[in-house]
């Protein structure tokens, strides 16, 4: 088998929908058979009735499909960039629009499990439906995309823009996650974080204008078009320029109080205007610095991963009041990364957060390009390429020791995506861990793999047995400063308590009896094709190694060389080594750090302090070690 | 100061008026049981701000309720109860707001200071006032204007002790308890009110009253455990 894999084809990176011909004659769901080729959707036989399944079928697709498929029905939902494949856009050619409605009544029953072995059914994480949905409610669904696929604009576009097009728009697209009147109570807000915004206050997060003051028609205008990334608010840039303006007309008739006020006392607020950019430079990036540990750092820690030291009154979960954002991720920025987007942001703030609003009569707006070019420096110009193939570099003699052992730097990193587990059990929707990275090297006896990923928090019981490094609090002058000692004999009499759940990261390994093409399933495997589990937690700190047959049937493995396990906290991230003597049991036996062969690998992380235990986590797809 | 000149207003502008008047005070009670205040620990603040403050939002004394905010509405109110804006001063200083609560008529201004070596932000909740938000470095100054009648709550997003209330109410005739729960609006044009009583832990009661030409003396008991909360989140 090793040679097998050794001399395996790199897998193929993608999806193509089953053929015709890979469609089964029959399936079988709660014990009813069905035969495609003669199913059809009972449903439309009652044509009367279809506006009220389009309702029904939305209020499902809203609870349960939107976070993939997202809300255009285009597959770019909120973990659209997590997971290969990618979900499903049913705007395209083949698919399940192009096909009999038998064909998606199959797909969503059955989910990626049941995809034909040439289609990797391990890999996708599309659920089976068949224990969730009633036949009724699939049906339903099927209603709501097929009528949001042919119509995916308000029909009747009018010739000019008027409060009721707004209305009747917003009734059409918005008010499933609004609510009928704006309040930010649509029957899928309760699920969304950040929650839909509540439109009658007239308050609005991005505009030009500064903190607390209403937006411009030019401001809602941009909103509507681009959207809030990675959030569930796509762009409506699709729709006709009447409909947004349409649109335009009952966002201010939902905030009318504020809006009217302004426009009674002839208060309209005067739109920031972002000056030219200066050139970027480096003493600017340094003064950038300075200003932003003194200003930036409370909340958004000196690293800007959002673990400043502040953070424990901003984030409260049951408002749904979150994070400082990890500026180490620009493409979560909400009005987008460039130059402009940051220095607008800082001299208007953003309403409804913490995040306040820089003066311009205390900061010129040199100061505001120089905290610009410095948090452009804390983060990657671009999203990071998602590669299938992880290279395992070969090292000769020892291997790396702990994290910071400084050889790492010269292995290759890997960007690896993760999404929320939200196809079985307890799900958490919004998990903290979305990408980790990680490197890998062995010695053709021994691998050692070392993760980072980012998490705000860590378990406060860390901090007696490893290395710790909290953002401090903003510099003070020297006088004012505390120091290390004086805050040891404050904090003497407080010994660090545990979390209530553990921090943990778990990589998972096919095998040792599965096949390069019949992966086990991503979700920990299953009765049949079991994983192996190298799983790290924070309490007690260490790792240990698991075979799972599908998540929570995990029993510990014996018998086994030991993994080692070393972890450090530094500024909002989680730097954790593993390393292990193969031996062959192990499913990457040393067999397989032959050089090309293949170890599939796949990560779980959780975060305890979000309350991520169990099938509360995040999850990766299959990946590849490719040893050198 | 600022009320009496303000009456005097009053009085020149209405000459039809009678000089009818009557002064309006009282002392508000409390006698649902009060746990003595938490004590902040300032942490890694300690040195730039005390090293322990108290939580000033519920300070009670012999059952006496100190920062309740007294004020007057209704009909009569409206129609009797003019008088001009003030500026009013609030300080960031030793990480905490002075003072706690702030009472202002609309209209009013609010000039913000920062007496502390550290940054704060000042960050407001409020619904028809517009919110601010702004970091201020030390020495900094602001003014910002309240327009509407509303409680606006008042936080430091750095410090997460610090909070504050800023009251605007209606009209000018108002009063903030002090600390023997004792409150007084003088010189109330006679008329038909509603008399008002916030407190930010104890929420609100009101009362009708009918203010002749004598001084009239209200006691007020906030009832225990007033679950009502007037500030939507």
């Amino acid at each position: 088998m090793g040679l097998a894999f050794a001399l395996g084809l790199s897998p193929a990176w993608g999806f193509t929908p089953p053929a015709a011909e890979d469609v089964p004659e029959s399936i079988t769901v709660r014990g009813k058979t069905h035969t495609l080729k003669d199913l059809t959707n009972p449903l439309w036989a009652q044509p009367e009735k279809i506006p009220e399944f389009v309702r029904q079928g939305s209020d499902l697709y809203f609870k349960h499909c939107v976070f993939c498929h997202g809300d255009l029905l285009n597959g770019e939902g909120l973990l659209a960039d997590r997971f290969t494949p990618r979900p499903a856009n049913f705007h395209t050619k083949d698919s399940i629009f192009d096909r009999p409605e038998s064909y998606a009544f199959w797909r969503i029953m059955k989910g990626g499990p049941g995809l034909p072995q040439k289609s990797e059914p391990w890999n996708s994480v599309m659920p089976a439906w068949e224990d969730v949905l009633s036949e009724q409610d699939v049906w339903k669904i099927i209603v709501f995309i097929f009528d949001g696929v042919a119509n995916p604009l308000t029909p009747d576009t009018p010739q000019e823009a008027s409060l009721e097009r707004g209305r009747v728009v917003y009734e059409d697209k918005c008010a499933i996650c609004h609510g009928p009147e704006g309040a930010g109570d649509g029957v899928s807000a309760e699920q969304m974080s950040p929650r839909p915004r509540n439109l009658t206050k007239g308050q609005y997060k991005i505009r030009s204008t500064p903190f607390g003051k209403i937006p411009t028609d030019d401001d809602l205008h941009a909103m509507l078009v681009h959207g809030y990334p990675e959030t569930t608010m796509p762009s409506w840039r699709h729709l006709p320029e009447v409909d947004l303006q349409s649109l335009i007309l009952l966002l201010k008739e939902f905030g009318k109080k504020k809006f009217e006020r302004a426009v009674k006392k002839n208060k309209m607020p005067e739109p920031v205007v972002v000056p030219e950019p200066p050139q970027f430079t480096l003493e600017s990036v340094e003064r950038g610095r300075k200003l932003f540990l003194q200003n930036c750092s409370g909340c958004h820690g000196v690293k800007g991963r959002g673990d400043g030291e502040s953070t424990k009154k901003i984030v409260d979960i049951a408002t749904d009041a979150i994070r400082p954002r990890n500026l180490s991720q620009p493409w979560t920025f909400r009005r987008g990364s460039r130059r402009e987007d940051l220095f607008m942001t800082l001299r208007t703030g953003l309403s409804t957060t913490a995040m306040p609003r820089f003066s311009d009569r205390i900061h010129p707006d040199q100061n505001i390009w120089d905290l610009v070019h410095y948090v452009q420096t804390l983060s990657l110009l671009l999203k990071p390429q998602v590669h299938k193939n992880l290279k395992m570099t070969r090292v000769e003699g020892a291997l790396p020791q702990g994290p910071e052992d400084p050889r790492w730097q010269q292995i290759t990193s890997f960007f690896v995506p993760l999404g929320s587990q939200i196809m079985q059990g307890e799900k958490s929707y919004f998990t903290t861990v979305n990408n980790l990275w990680v490197e890998a090297v062995h010695n053709g006896k021994e691998i050692a793999l070392r993760i980072r990923w980012d998490d705000p928090t860590y378990d406060p019981i860390l901090e007696s047995v490893t290395k710790v490094v909290e953002s401090p609090a903003p510099p003070l002058p020297p006088h004012l400063r505390v120091e290390e000692d004086e805050e040891e004999e404050h904090l003497a009499a407080a010994s660090p308590e545990a979390a209530q759940f553990p921090d943990a990261l778990a990589v998972q390994l096919a095998g040792p009896e599965s096949a390069l093409d019949n992966l086990p399933y991503l979700l920990n495997g299953d009765e049949s094709n079991p994983v192996t589990l190298w799983k790290w937690q924070s309490n007690p700190n260490g790792a240990r190694q698991f075979t799972a047959r599908g998540m929570g049937n995990t029993s510990p493995i014996e018998n086994t060389s030991p993994l080692n396990s070393e972890v450090i906290f530094e500024y909002g991230q989680y730097s954790l080594v593993l390393k292990k003597k193969l031996d062959q049991t192990d499913p990457a036996h040393p067999d397989r750090l032959l050089p090309g062969s293949i170890i599939p690998i796949a990560f779980n992380a959780w975060d305890g302090g979000m309350k991520e235990t169990g099938t509360r986590r995040s999850v990766s797809n299959w990946f590849y070690l490719i040893a050198d | 100061m600022l009320r009496t000149l303000t009456f005097i207003t009053l009085l020149t502008a209405l000459p039809l008026s009678p000089a009818l008047a009557g002064t309006l005070k009282g002392t508000i009670h409390y006698n649902g049981a009060v746990a003595e205040p938490p004590v902040i620990d300032t942490g890694k603040y300690k040195k730039a701000c005390p090293v322990e403050l108290k939580d000033e939002s519920l300070l009670v004394k012999d059952k006496a309720v100190k920062n309740v905010v007294v004020w007057l509405s209704g009909k009569d109110a409206k129609k009797k109860l003019k008088g001009k804006p003030g500026t009013y001063t609030l300080d960031q200083k030793d990480c905490r707001y002075e003072p706690h609560v702030t009472v202002m008529t609309k209209g009013s201004e609010l000039e913000i200071l920062s007496s502390d070596p550290i940054n704060h932000n000042i960050h407001t909740y409020s619904f028809d006032n517009d919110p601010i938000n702004i970091m201020f470095t030390p020495g900094q100054e602001d003014v910002q204007a309240f327009e509407e009648p509303e409680p606006v709550k008042v936080e430091c997003d750095l410090h997460a002790w610090m909070k504050a209330w800023v009251f605007v109410t209606p009209n000018p005739y108002f009063s903030l308890s002090r600390s023997d729960g004792t409150f007084e609006i003088p010189d109330v044009p006679s008329g038909k009110y509603t008399l008002n009583f916030w407190h930010e832990k104890l929420g609100e009661v009101s009362q009708k009253i009918t203010v002749g030409d004598d001084p009239q003396e209200i006691n007020v008991e906030f009832p225990d455990l007033t679950p009502k909360v007037t500030q939507k989140h």
